[in-house]
């Protein structure tokens, strides 16, 4: 059986709720002239319920169209490129602390300027050069912005 | 003090040198990124909110304020020439914007919508000044139980204006008001979903959520597409309108003035709906409907005019009430609130400086525009020239340096990506991201008067009811949400929602 989108989402929200209102009840409902913690949580987790149902009965119900599908949004794009590039944006922030603003930085720009829409090694150097420099310039020069100097730069 | 001394003040605030800088920063900006498809002014608001926290008060609204109205006139450049939206109330603008430019009359048409985005722009601004001081003091009589029904009924009126399925946004609209509940409970200081995290303790931060539900999440979304985009190669020269120009769009500019200032005050999308109802207004008055999409000279005044009135009326809810109508507004809370200013119906009281200095920041602001939008229109064409290829990696460059600089931790950046790719998601099954970053904003304030209510009530519910205004919005909100279970109801909706979209 074909699985729809909605019927995943709805059932994804159904777990969400579920876990929601376990929180709720956990950090306490107080009485209604005293609301505890967990009384909007709660009940914002019961409505939140009540609605994953009905989106549930509603795909359920449904007439099946095409594009409903679990995969069709993916369909003749792209995607590949998509997570290619939070990949690159994940390593990004788990070495930019070691390495720096500037190294890590400069490497990104140069990897995303040759590999995702390859552009010649010329735009590709100025690019990141500039853009690293500019940014630099920007944020940390003028607006006094704090950006990783790098842990292996550090003189200690 | 009288509205003109307050002025006079305000005035006094915004031409201060420094004021004046962030001011023109602020408008440059927004015309920036107006010009710039794929990025909006939320993700830019959002980049730039952290920067602010150097500067005084003034200075950060001045800025972020003329990032949002300057985006209005800046979206328009890319419609006209290019048959591509700078920001979402710019859609309806490339209908007879793009067909005026292929007909050899770009320059009519971009100078009519920089003229009709001042008018409207000082007009809204004039509208914000006297309507503001009356609702203010209106404002003082809420309690605490009308302030939760307010918010009720603006969160509904944004659910119910969602392109397609209401159950999905109020199924995103509750999972933003517990993304807000993250961190310590104001009441009782216990801590709330935080799973024993210290970054969690102060809770979720709103720049990482809206930069990546709205900035990584769109550039993800046009990587999965060809990046190229062609621009229309055209010489834009001539601004000005001609006389038969003027004649046909001064009804278009005063009604779009008065549709968009009053829907502007209206939570929700204000400026896109503003923006699409004139135009299907226009068409309906005209007695050449045909002439529409062919290069009317209409189709461009009364949209342009409508959605740049709606964003300066969008001001007086969050400066008179303290309630944010839309998601721009959520930001600026944001930022008043960092700066440890509480909008609502004091802060004219408590901070005349920076209530009439933002006022006056407007004037000023938009005489700024129509320079910025006439004489250096050619600037903003030479950047349209830019492919986007080569500038992604610099818009994800700084949405990361936007998400890092907040306090300094990578766990933002990975909260950003987080969300970037959730937001990814959430347009390809239907999901907005609108609802749930202004029930993440309103959750806690929600949350608060709520309990406030109930424990001035004795645990009373009907306190909601008893209160004629509070009840008033929650029968509002009420017959909102059962309304699409009536069709004719329904198909205005749904009409509305597909506009916006």
């Amino acid at each position: 059986m074909r699985l729809r989108a909605d019927t995943l989402t709805a059932l994804l929200a159904l777990g969400l709720s579920g876990f929601i209102l376990l929180q709720g009840r956990e950090l306490g409902l107080g009485r209604a002239s005293d609301p505890g913690s967990g009384f909007i949580l709660f009940w914002t987790g019961a409505i939140m319920t009540v609605l994953s149902g009905v989106l549930l009965v509603q795909s359920l119900m449904a007439r099946p169209v095409a594009g409903d599908g679990l995969a069709d949004p993916f369909t003749g794009l792209h995607w590949g490129k998509v997570l290619y590039v939070v990949g690159l944006m994940v390593l990004y922030a788990a070495l930019v602390e070691t390495f720096g603003f500037i190294l890590t930085t400069f490497v990104l720009l140069l990897v995303l300027f040759k590999t995702v829409e390859p552009q010649s090694w010329r735009v590709a150097v100025t690019g990141s050069v500039l853009t690293t420099f500019g940014a630099w310039a920007v944020f940390v020069a003028w607006l006094g912005t704090q950006l990783p100097v790098g842990s292996l730069f550090r003189p200690d | 003090m009288d509205v003109f001394s307050s002025l006079w003040l305000g005035l006094g605030v915004a031409m201060q040198p420094m004021n004046l800088l962030f001011c023109f920063a602020g408008v440059f900006i927004g015309t920036l990124i107006g010009v710039l498809p794929g990025i909006g002014p939320v993700a830019a608001m959002s980049l730039l909110l952290p920067i602010t926290f150097n500067i005084t008060p003034e200075a950060a609204i001045i800025m972020l304020a003329g990032i949002y109205y300057g985006s209005m006139y800046g979206g328009s450049t890319t419609s006209i020439l290019v048959n591509i939206p700078g920001e979402a109330a710019s859609v309806v603008t490339c209908l007879d914007g793009y067909q005026m430019a292929r007909n050899g009359r770009a320059g009519p048409a971009l100078g009519m919508a920089a003229i009709g985005s001042f008018i409207a722009g000082t007009l809204a601004v004039i509208g914000l000044m006297l309507l503001a001081p009356t609702l203010a003091r209106w404002a003082l009589k809420f309690g605490p139980a009308e302030y939760f029904s307010l918010m009720v009924l603006g969160l509904t009126i944004l659910v119910w204006l969602s392109q397609g399925s209401i159950i999905k946004a109020l199924i995103m609209a509750c999972l933003g008001v517990v993304l807000g509940m993250v961190g310590i409970d104001s009441i009782t200081a216990m801590p709330r979903l935080t799973f024993d995290q210290m970054q969690l303790i102060d809770g979720l931060g709103l720049v990482p959520i809206v930069m990546g539900l709205f900035g990584i999440a769109e550039i993800l979304n046009n990587l999965e597409k060809r990046l190229d985009r062609e621009v229309f190669q055209v010489r834009v020269d001539g601004l000005m309108p001609s006389r038969d120009d003027w004649k046909r769009s001064a009804g278009p500019i005063a009604r779009g003035s008065v549709l968009g200032f009053f829907l502007g005050i209206l939570p929700g999308g204000g400026a896109v709906i503003s923006s699409f109802l004139s135009y299907a207004m226009e068409k309906r008055l005209s007695k050449t409907p045909e002439r529409f999409g062919k290069g009317a000279i209409e189709g461009v005044a009364g949209p342009e005019t409508a959605n740049n009135a709606a964003a300066g009326a969008g001001f007086i809810p969050l400066l008179t009430l303290g309630i944010p109508p839309n998601v721009v507004m959520a930001l600026l809370l944001g930022a008043f609130i960092v700066h440890g200013v509480q909008p609502g119906p004091l802060l004219m009281t408590q901070n005349p400086q920076l209530f009439w200095g933002v006022v006056a920041s407007m004037y000023i602001g938009n005489v700024m525009l129509l320079v910025l939008n006439m004489p250096l229109i050619g600037l903003w064409v030479q950047l349209l020239k830019v492919p986007y290829k080569i500038l992604f990696p610099m818009i994800l460059l700084f949405c990361m340096i936007g998400a890092y600089s907040v306090s300094n931790q990578v766990f933002d950046v990975y909260l950003m990506l987080g969300f970037g790719v959730l937001g990814w998601l959430m347009k390809k099954y239907g999901f907005e991201p609108a609802p749930l970053v202004l029930a993440f904003v309103l959750g806690p304030m929600l949350e608060n008067n709520l309990r406030k209510s109930l424990i001035l009530s004795q645990g009373d519910f009907l306190t909601f009811l008893e209160r004629p205004i509070s009840a008033v919005c929650l029968l509002l909100a009420v017959l909102l949400l059962v309304s699409p279970l009536l069709p004719m109801f329904n198909k205005q909706r749904k009409q509305l929602a597909t506009e916006e979209s």
